[in-house]
C-alpha cells in the first residue's frame, strides 16, 4: 500500500510532518515516517525525490526552512506555522466586494486558477460572500490571455530571472530559441507584449506572447536590470518615421490620431504624423484612399506611389 | 488526471480552511466553489482524512465528517485551519485586476479599489513591487475620461467628436451615456446616439473630445454604411503580410495559391472596410472576391494615385 502513495498524498504528508514541528525534522526521520518515501529503493532515489518535493512546496509559497547545526550541517527541516499561515486582512465590505470583482476580471484567462485560489484563501480569513454589496464595478472589466507564457513571465520579472523560450518572429515561420531578461509585460489592445533584453541578439526587444512557442523556462540566472526608459510608455513606441500629410476636411481619422500635435490633427487639414515604420505610414495613407495625400518626405511619397500603382495593377484598374 | 500534484495540493490546503469557515456546506456546493466535480471533491476529502501527523494515531489525523447527506463538517483540521499566505503571484494577479478596474471611467468609488490594493499588497509584505506588475493600458484621453466619468454619474448628455466607424471620418454626435466597460484594455462607452437614433458602442480611445450638453434629443439620423452583398472576402496574401491572420481572428486560411500566397477568407463587415483593409496592406494582399471589392480597391487606388501625378504639395 505504501508503495502506491501518489505524489499529492506524499506532499501533503510532508507538510504535516514539517508544519509546526517542535524541532527540525532530520532527513532520516522524514524518509522513515512520511508515507511515500519509505519504499524508495536507494538513498539516491530518496534524495532526488525529497529535493524535488521540497522545491515544489517552496514554489507553492510554503516556507520550508532548512535548519543548520553549529557546524553548518543540515540538522533538519521545518515549516514554521506563523510563516505559513495567512493573517486575516482587514477589508471593509466595499473592499471585499472590490477584491471579489477583481478576481472575476480575469474570466477564463490562464491566470484564473491562481486568482481563484487567492479568493478561496481570502474567503477563509476575510471575505464574507453573503455580505458583498451591489457594485457598479461588476462586469466592467474583462481581461483575457490564453498565452501560457504569462504566468512564468510574471514570476520571472518579479524574481529577476532570465527566461528562455522559442519564438516565431512575424517575418518568418521558423522558431528561434531566445534567452531574455524580462522587464515588463503590457496588454495593448488585447495583445500581451513582453519588453526585455534579448541576450541572443544583445539588444532590447519587444516580444508578442502569442508568438512564444511551447514552454517558458525560468532559469536560475539573474536578469540584467531594465534600462531607464524601458519601464515607460508603450513598448512598441520607437522613434519611427515623421511625415507631413494633407486630408479632406474631417476625413482620414486614423492618421489624425497619430498626429505629432494632437490638436493640430483634429483642427487642421494638413499636419505632421509620427508612426513606427515607413511601412506603417504607407499602410495608413493608402488605406485612406483619395482622402489623404502624403506631402513629405520624398521617400514616403515614392513608397505610397509605388504601393498604389501595384494595387491598381493587381486589381485590373484600367482607370490609372 | 491531468492536474499536477502541486495544483491539487494547493486546492487541498485552501479547502480545509475554507470548509472550517463555511461549516455545513454540501459536497456539491464546495465542488462548485472550487471548480471541480463532486466526485473529485470527495476524493480530496478522502485523501485529507487519511493524512496527518507521522505516527498516524487517531487523534493525529485530520477529521472531517462528510457521511451525512453530503454535508461537510471539519471536526479537527490539525495544523491546516488557517490558509497558506497569499503567494506573490496570487497577489500580482489580483493587483493587476484592481489597478485595471481603477482606470475605468465612470466608477463612483475609486478610493475603495486603491485601499483594497494597498491591503493585498501589504499581505505579501513587499514581495511584489508595483513596478513589476503587468500593465493593462486603458487607452483614453484623460480629459475625455474626466467628462465621460462625470456624465455617467450625473446622467448628462455629451457632445462627442468621434473618429471611428467604417468610413474613417470624424463625426460630431450627441450621446446619452449609459455605461462604460473595458475589454483587454480597450474602453467602450455604451450610449444612446442621437445621430444614429439607436444604442451604439463607442471606443473611448476614438472619442477626440467630449463636452457636457443640455440637448440630448433631435439630430439628423445618418444612414449606416452600405452592407456588401457578400459577407466573406477572399484575399491572396504574401507571407510578409501573413500577420493579417494573427490580427483578424475571424480569418481562416484556405491554403496556398499557385503563386505561393496564402488564400485567406475574412468576414467582410462593409465594402468600405474591406477596401481600406486591402489598401492598407500595401499591395501584399490581393482581393480575389467579391468582384465589387476588387473594383472598389482598383478605383480607390487609382483615384488616390492621381494626387501624385503632379508636383506634390502644390494642391490636390
Amino acid at each position: 500500500m505504501a508503495d502506491r502513495v501518489d505524489r499529492t498524498e506524499r506532499l501533503l504528508n510532508l507538510v504535516f510532518a514539517l508544519m509546526g514541528a517542535e524541532r527540525p525534522v532530520p532527513r532520516g526521520q522524514i524518509r522513515q515516517q512520511v508515507p511515500g518515501y519509505s519504499a524508495t529503493a536507494s538513498d539516491a532515489a530518496f534524495e532526488r525525490m525529497f529535493e524535488r518535493d521540497k522545491d515544489e512546496l517552496r514554489s507553492m509559497g510554503i516556507p520550508v526552512e532548512t535548519i543548520l547545526d553549529d557546524f553548518g550541517d543540515v540538522q533538519g527541516y521545518v515549516i514554521p506555522a506563523d510563516a505559513y499561515a495567512m493573517e486575516p486582512i482587514d477589508l471593509s465590505l466595499a473592499e471585499q466586494t472590490a477584491v471579489a470583482i477583481a478576481a472575476q476580471v480575469w474570466g477564463r484567462a490562464v491566470v484564473a486558477p491562481v486568482v481563484d485560489t487567492a479568493l478561496r484563501k481570502l474567503e477563509s480569513v476575510s471575505l464574507d460572500p453573503d455580505s458583498w454589496m451591489p457594485s457598479d464595478l461588476q462586469g466592467t472589466v474583462q481581461l483575457t490571455c490564453s498565452d501560457a507564457a504569462l504566468m512564468p513571465l510574471m514570476t520571472a520579472i518579479r524574481t529577476r530571472r532570465v527566461v528562455t523560450f522559442d519564438y516565431r518572429a512575424p517575418s518568418s515561420d521558423v522558431d528561434t530559441s531566445r534567452t531574455v531578461s524580462p522587464w515588463r509585460l503590457t496588454s495593448h489592445e488585447g495583445h500581451w507584449l513582453l519588453r526585455g533584453h534579448d541576450h541572443t541578439r544583445d539588444a532590447e526587444r519587444t516580444f508578442r506572447l502569442s508568438r512564444i512557442q511551447g514552454v517558458v523556462t525560468v532559469t536560475a540566472q539573474p536578469s540584467i536590470p531594465a534600462s531607464e526608459e524601458a519601464g515607460e510608455g508603450t513598448p512598441t513606441q520607437d522613434a519611427g518615421v515623421t511625415a507631413r500629410v494633407r486630408a479632406r476636411p474631417r476625413r482620414g481619422a486614423s492618421l489624425r490620431r497619430v498626429a505629432v500635435n494632437p490638436g493640430e490633427g483634429w483642427r487642421e487639414d494638413e499636419w505632421v504624423v509620427q508612426v513606427p515604420t515607413l511601412d506603417r505610414l504607407v499602410s495608413l495613407v493608402c488605406a485612406a484612399g483619395p482622402d489623404v495625400v502624403v506631402l513629405e518626405p520624398a521617400e514616403a511619397v515614392d513608397a505610397v506611389r509605388e504601393a498604389l500603382t501595384l494595387l491598381v495593377d493587381q486589381h485590373g484598374g484600367a482607370s490609372a | 488526471m491531468s492536474e499536477t500534484a502541486g495544483a491539487r495540493l494547493t486546492r487541498l490546503l485552501a479547502l480545509v480552511p475554507w470548509l472550517c469557515a463555511h461549516d455545513g456546506v454540501t459536497i456539491t456546493e464546495a465542488a462548485e466553489h472550487f471548480g471541480v466535480t463532486p466526485a473529485e471533491l470527495e476524493r480530496d476529502l478522502w485523501l485529507l482524512v487519511v493524512s496527518g501527523l507521522p505516527g498516524h494515531g487517531p487523534d493525529q489525523l485530520v477529521d472531517i465528517d462528510f457521511w451525512d447527506d453530503g454535508v461537510i463538517h471539519v471536526l479537527d483540521p490539525q495544523t491546516l485551519e488557517r490558509p497558506l499566505r497569499l503567494t506573490p503571484d496570487e497577489a500580482m494577479a489580483l493587483l493587476v485586476a484592481l489597478r485595471t478596474l481603477a482606470q475605468v471611467p465612470g466608477i463612483t468609488d475609486r478610493s475603495v479599489l486603491v485601499s483594497a490594493a494597498a491591503k493585498v499588497e501589504s499581505a505579501v509584505e513587499g514581495a511584489v513591487s508595483l513596478r513589476d506588475l503587468p500593465e493593462v493600458q486603458v487607452l483614453v484621453d484623460p480629459e475625455v475620461a474626466h467628462h465621460v466619468d462625470a456624465a455617467v454619474v450625473s446622467g448628462d448628455a455629451l457632445l462627442i467628436s468621434y473618429a471611428g466607424g467604417s468610413r474613417d471620418d470624424v463625426t460630431e454626435r450627441v450621446v446619452q451615456p449609459e455605461s462604460v466597460h473595458v475589454i483587454n484594455g480597450v474602453g467602450y462607452l455604451e450610449a444612446w446616439c442621437s445621430m444614429a437614433q439607436a444604442r451604439r458602442t463607442f471606443r473611448l480611445d476614438r472619442i477626440l473630445s467630449a463636452q457636457r450638453t443640455e440637448s440630448p434629443d433631435q439630430q439628423e439620423p445618418v444612414r449606416d454604411a452600405a452592407k456588401p452583398a457578400s459577407l466573406e472576402a477572399l484575399l491572396a496574401v504574401t507571407p510578409e503580410a501573413a500577420w493579417v491572420i494573427d490580427t483578424h481572428h475571424a480569418a481562416s486560411s484556405l491554403g496556398p495559391d499557385d503563386r505561393g500566397r496564402q488564400l485567406v477568407s475574412i468576414p467582410l463587415h462593409s465594402l468600405d472596410w474591406g477596401t481600406r483593409l486591402v489598401l492598407s496592406l500595401n499591395g501584399q494582399a490581393e482581393a480575389i472576391e467579391p468582384p465589387e471589392l476588387v473594383t472598389a480597391v482598383a478605383s480607390a487606388a487609382a483615384s488616390a494615385l492621381q494626387a501624385y501625378s503632379g508636383p506634390i504639395g502644390s494642391g490636390q
